[in-house]
C-alpha cells in the first residue's frame, strides 16, 4: 500500500538540509563541543521524522484495513473474501512472517473440539484442509481454551509453544468470540523476537470481531437455507403421503365405513387402505410404521405399493402378508418395523377373514353385545424373516360394529399416568352405537386426543369403523 | 431415560429407567450395547423393573438391540418385563422372540444352561 507522506517527507528533506549545513560548517571550523552536540540533536530530530512516517504508514495501513474490511460486511462479501481480505491487509499493518485464521470445530465422527485453519499465510507445505490440532495444545490451543489474547516475545522460551514453522520466533494470537463464546483466533507469527506489541492486540481484537460478524453470517445463512430446504421436503412428502391415503369413505351396500387419519408431524407413519378386490370383497388394512417423518413415511409408501400389488394375485391372505413381512425385512433395518392388520370383508356373508400381524387387535362389537378382540395372525412385519402367519374368520352380522385403530389411540396419556387404552375404545364404541360410522370414528380420536392433554408430541392417529347395517 | 450397566463376569446387564419412547432413548441404549460389544461380551441382560413406561417405539429399540447382538453371535435377554411391556410382546407376538425371565438372576443363570 502506499501512502502519501508529502508532509512528513518535505520535513524530513528540510532536517536533512539542515543537516548538511550544520555538517559543512562544523568540517570548516573545526567540531567544538557545541558543534557535535547540535549534529546530535538534529540526528536525533530525523531518526524521529523517520520514525513518525513509519509508524504512520502502520496507522494508516491499519485504518484502511478496518475500513476495508467493514465495507466488505456491509456489502455482504461472503467469508472467504472477508477473511482473506484481513489477513492480506494485516501484512502492512502488522508486518508478519506467516498468519491464519482457526476456528474450532466438532470432529463428526468422535465429536471431539478441535482447530482447523480456514485461511492461512506463509505456513510451509501447510494445506489448510489438512490442519489439524487439539483444542489444548500450543499458544493457540492455549487462546482458544482461554479466551484470552496472548503475546509471546521469544516462542523458544515458551512450553506451551509447537512449532508450526522453523523459523518463528514471536507469535500473537488472539481469540474470536461470537455470542460469548470462543469460536477461532487470528494468529500472526514473526521471524523475529519481539516483533508483536499491544498495539498489535488491539488491532487484532478489532478484527477478530469483524471476522466473528462475517462467520456468523456466514452460519446464519446456512441454517436458513437448511430449514427452509427441510420444510419444502415435509411439504412434498406430506403432499404424497396424502395421496396416497384413501380420500373418502369407500361404498360398499349395506354398509357403513369411514376411515380417519390424523398425522403428528407433517408426514405420519399411520397407514389405512381399502382395496375393492372385487365386487363383493373388500380389503380393509390399518398399519403402523415405527417412527414418524419422512423415513417412516417412505416405508408406508412403499408397504402400500407392496400390499397393492400382492393382493393382485395373491390370493390367501396369510401369504400376503408373509411376503409383506420378507419384503420389509429385506428392505429395512429391524428397528424400523410394521405393525399391520389387514381382512377381507365379503359383502355378502358379513364373513370377514383377517390376519392381525402384531397391531392393536380390533374391536369386533356384535349385535347382542358380544364384544370379540381379533388377534390372530403372526408377529409384526420386518423383524423375522421366515415368521409364519395364519388366518382367522369373524362374522359381522347385521347390527355388528368393527374398529380398528392405532397405538396412537391406545397410548395416548401413556406418558403421564395411565393410558387411554382399548377399554375406552369399547366404551365409546358401545355408547355411539347408534350413530354413523364417521361420527363414531370422530368421537374416539377426538376423546383420545383430549385425554392426551398435551403432553408432549401425540402420535399419529387413525381410526377405521365398519357397521354392518 | 437412564442406562446403567454393569459387567457380572462375562455378562453384561443393562439396566434401563424410566419412560421408553424411542427418538434420543434408541442412541442412549445403542451407545451402552455397543460398549459392551466392543469390549467382546456378547452375553447381554435387559433389566426392565424400572421402567415407567414404554411405547411401540420403544420397542423398536428393544427389538434393534436384540438384532445387534444376534448379528454379533450372542444373545440379549429380558429380565423383569413390566405389565406395559408384557402386553406389547404379546399384540405384537414378540413374546416367543424374547427370553424374558423375572428375576436379573435367573437371566443371567439363564446363560450357562
Amino acid at each position: 500500500m502506499k501512502f502519501s507522506h508529502d508532509a512528513e517527507l518535505t520535513l524530513l528533506g528540510t532536517r536533512l538540509h539542515e543537516f548538511r549545513l550544520l555538517l559543512e560548517n562544523a568540517i570548516q571550523s573545526g567540531p567544538g563541543d557545541e558543534t557535535c552536540r547540535a549534529l546530535f540533536e538534529r540526528l536525533d530530530g530525523l531518526e524521529q521524522t523517520l520514525a513518525q512516517i513509519l509508524r504512520s504508514d502502520e496507522t494508516r495501513a491499519e485504518f484502511e484495513l478496518l475500513r476495508t474490511t467493514a465495507m466488505l460486511l456491509a456489502r455482504a462479501a461472503d467469508e472467504q473474501e472477508v477473511l482473506d481480505a484481513i489477513l492480506d491487509g494485516l501484512m502492512s499493518a502488522i508486518p508478519y512472517n506467516a498468519a491464519g485464521i482457526f476456528l474450532t470445530r466438532d470432529d463428526p465422527e468422535t465429536h471431539i473440539r478441535e482447530i482447523r485453519a480456514q485461511v492461512t499465510r506463509g505456513y510451509p507445505v501447510l494445506r489448510e484442509d489438512r490442519f489439524r490440532q487439539k483444542v489444548d495444545e500450543g499458544i493457540l490451543g492455549w487462546v482458544i481454551t482461554n479466551g484470552r489474547a496472548e503475546i509471546v516475545d521469544d516462542v523458544r522460551l515458551d512450553p506451551r509453544y509447537i512449532s508450526a514453522r522453523e523459523e518463528t520466533r514471536s507469535e500473537i494470537s488472539v481469540p474470536i468470540f461470537s455470542k460469548g463464546e470462543v469460536i477461532g483466533a487470528i494468529n500472526l507469527e514473526s521471524d523475529q523476537i519481539g516483533a508483536f506489541a499491544i498495539a498489535s492486540q488491539h488491532l487484532l481484537e478489532n478484527l477478530a470481531s469483524y471476522a466473528a460478524i462475517s462467520l456468523d453470517r456466514t452460519k446464519i445463512n446456512r441454517e436458513l437455507i437448511e430449514a427452509q430446504a427441510a420444510e419444502r421436503e415435509l411439504e412434498i412428502a406430506h403432499d404424497i403421503q396424502r395421496n396416497l391415503l384413501p380420500r373418502g369413505a369407500p361404498e360398499f351396500e349395506g354398509y357403513d365405513i369411514a376411515g380417519l387419519n390424523v398425522p403428528s408431524t407433517s408426514v405420519g407413519g399411520d397407514y389405512f387402505d381399502f382395496l375393492s378386490l372385487t365386487q363383493s370383497d373388500l380389503g380393509i388394512v390399518i398399519a403402523d410404521v415405527a417412527g414418524k417423518g419422512v423415513p417412516a413415511g417412505l416405508v408406508m409408501s412403499g408397504l402400500r405399493a407392496a400390499l397393492r400389488a400382492r393382493v393382485e394375485t395373491v390370493y390367501s391372505i396369510r401369504n400376503v402378508m408373509a411376503e409383506l413381512n420378507k419384503f420389509l425385512h429385506a428392505s429395512t433395518g429391524a428397528e424400523r418395523f410394521v405393525t399391520a392388520f389387514y381382512g377381507v370383508l365379503n359383502r355378502l356373508t358379513g364373513r370377514f377373514t383377517y390376519v392381525n400381524a402384531g397391531h392393536n387387535p380390533p374391536l369386533l362389537l356384535h349385535a347382542d353385545g358380544r364384544a370379540v378382540k381379533l388377534q390372530t395372525g403372526g408377529p409384526l412385519l420386518g423383524v423375522l424373516e421366515d415368521a409364519a402367519y395364519f388366518e382367522a374368520n369373524a362374522d359381522l352380522e347385521p347390527g355388528a360394529i368393527l374398529v380398528m385403530y392405532t397405538d396412537g389411540i391406545v397410548e395416548a396419556g401413556g406418558e403421564e399416568g395411565e393410558e387411554f387404552g382399548d377399554q375406552r375404545v369399547e366404551l365409546l364404541v358401545r355408547q355411539r352405537a347408534g350413530e354413523s360410522a364417521r361420527v363414531i370414528a370422530e368421537t374416539i380420536e377426538r376423546e383420545a386426543k383430549k385425554y392426551h392433554r398435551n403432553h408432549g408430541d401425540l402420535d399419529d392417529r387413525t381410526v377405521i369403523v365398519v357397521k354392518h347395517l | 431415560m437412564k442406562v446403567k450397566s454393569e459387567q457380572f463376569g462375562s455378562i453384561a446387564v443393562i439396566e434401563l429407567k424410566g419412560k421408553i419412547m424411542g427418538g434420543p432413548d434408541a442412541t442412549l441404549f445403542r451407545d451402552e450395547l455397543k460398549k459392551s460389544l466392543d469390549s467382546g461380551i456378547t452375553r447381554v441382560v435387559v433389566d426392565l423393573g424400572k421402567v415407567d413406561w414404554m411405547n411401540s417405539s420403544g420397542l423398536g429399540i428393544l427389538i434393534g438391540g436384540l438384532t445387534t447382538v444376534r448379528n454379533a453371535g450372542g444373545e440379549m435377554k429380558l429380565a423383569r418385563v413390566t405389565d406395559k411391556i408384557k402386553s406389547l410382546l404379546m399384540i405384537t407376538k414378540l413374546v416367543q422372540v424374547f427370553n424374558s425371565y423375572d428375576s436379573v438372576e435367573s437371566a443371567i443363570a439363564s446363560f450357562s444352561e
